[in-house]
């Protein structure tokens, strides 16, 4: 008994106060350092393709509303997911909902214009590193993610990680988008919700190993 | 739904610890050191003393190092209850190793683990605010206030013969609430 007692003791002399919101605004903090590492690695990757084509204000605004709300949803889950009784609540439902919105959108663009334009509006000149670039510029964001979860208790290591990584995988979609060149709304809905999804799983993996308390 | 006695005193003492009051601190990590002792002693067995220990250590020093991880607005059994129970499931799946009778056990022990009943000592009232009136009385007054059988049975005019069935009942009904299979078929 006295050595629980000493243990308890210990435990109230290294009692500091924690604020309110505490969690939160070290969440906000993962979030930025994410924002601003993918801002980083696309000021990058611009050196790489100087020239920039054009590319049309519906498209721009699609990709960029498209990923904000795959990245709004997977941070509330994420904070969600970072307390030992939290549920990620109704992420997959809001994920769905606006892919299914993109992927109406897309069908209509695809109605709208004619057969032989529908290479580039699906494949586009990008698809083949499209995903990939967006999981290298999440990679910032996962590892702050991560930073967050493992000082957190998520009770769920595998989902926490997913969420870590599909939210990764949205700030580096959004901040992809600025500069994507692409002007298919198929493309978005296939190779953005593709590459985000990649994330989701990578992370589901180093979750599952490296979030346990 | 009316908050149970647990939750109101653990909750506050929690806020007052989170805003750096010791003495409240310390107060809470007690009691939860206690609810834990109890309740691992009962399910890991006699000859677990140490692991029990172990366990309770463990889990209070996750409760301390991630309080950040509470949030003020939602109940405190709640967050406690699942750190407690994910420290148990790690246990077993580390301590408890290859062995799959072990890890079967652990499965066993975790699904058995209640939130009702690892604060039950301290929510004594609200389970037997799930009683019958008649079964709720006799029970505070024989097992709580330490009447015999034969007394009770006078105040609420009733046999004893009656009074010890009424008892049981009530008894094994709390049992179920709390998870205990301890029904004869």
């Amino acid at each position: 008994m006295t050595k629980n007692d000493e243990f308890i003791e210990a435990l109230v002399s290294d009692l500091t106060p924690v604020r309110p919101h505490a969690l939160r605004m070290r969440l906000a903090l993962a979030i930025v350092v994410g924002v601003v590492g993918a801002a980083v690695a696309l000021l990058i990757s611009l050196t790489f393709r100087p020239h920039l084509h054009h590319v049309t204000v519906a498209a721009f605004w699609v990709k960029f509303l498209y990923t904000v709300i795959l990245m709004s949803a997977t941070v509330v889950a994420l904070e969600r997911v970072a307390r030992p009784e939290g549920s990620i609540g109704r992420m997959v439902q809001v994920l769905a909902l606006a892919f299914g919105v993109v992927v109406l959108l897309a069908i209509v663009q695809l109605g709208l214009s004619p057969a032989s334009s529908y290479p580039g509006l699906i494949i586009g000149f990008s698809a083949s590193f499209c995903p990939f670039l967006i999981v290298a510029f999440g990679i910032p964001s996962f590892c702050a993610n991560m930073w967050f979860l493992r000082r957190a208790a998520p009770t769920r290591p595998a989902l926490a990680g997913f969420v870590a990584g599909a939210c990764a995988g949205g700030v580096g979609g959004w901040v992809y988008s600025w500069a994507c060149v692409e002007n298919g709304i198929p493309f978005i809905a296939i190779w953005y919700t593709l590459g985000i999804l990649l994330s989701g799983v990578v992370g589901s993996l180093v979750g599952k190993v490296s979030l346990r308390w | 739904m009316t908050k149970s006695v647990s939750e109101q005193l653990l909750k506050g003492l929690m806020l007052l610890s989170l805003d750096g009051d010791e003495a409240a601190y310390r107060r809470l990590l007690v009691i939860l050191r206690d609810l834990l002792l109890a309740f691992y002693r009962r399910r890991l067995g006699s000859d677990a003393d140490r692991d029990a220990e172990d366990l309770v250590q463990e889990v209070l020093l996750a409760v301390h190092g991630r309080r950040i991880t509470y949030d003020r607005e939602r109940p405190f059994t709640a967050w406690f209850f699942q750190i407690a129970k994910y420290k148990l499931i790690d246990h077993f799946r580390a301590n408890g190793g290859k062995r799959d009778v072990e890890i079967a056990l652990g499965d066993e022990i975790a699904a058995e683990f209640r939130e009702e009943a690892l604060f039950a000592h301290l929510d004594v009232d609200r389970l037997l605010d799930q009683l019958p009136a008649k079964q709720r009385e006799l029970l505070r007054q024989v097992k709580i206030a330490g009447k015999t059988t034969a007394e009770a049975a006078i105040e609420t005019g009733q046999s004893e013969a009656m009074v010890r069935v009424s008892i049981h009942r009530g008894m094994r009904a709390i049992g179920r609430k709390l998870g205990f299979a301890n029904d004869e078929k």
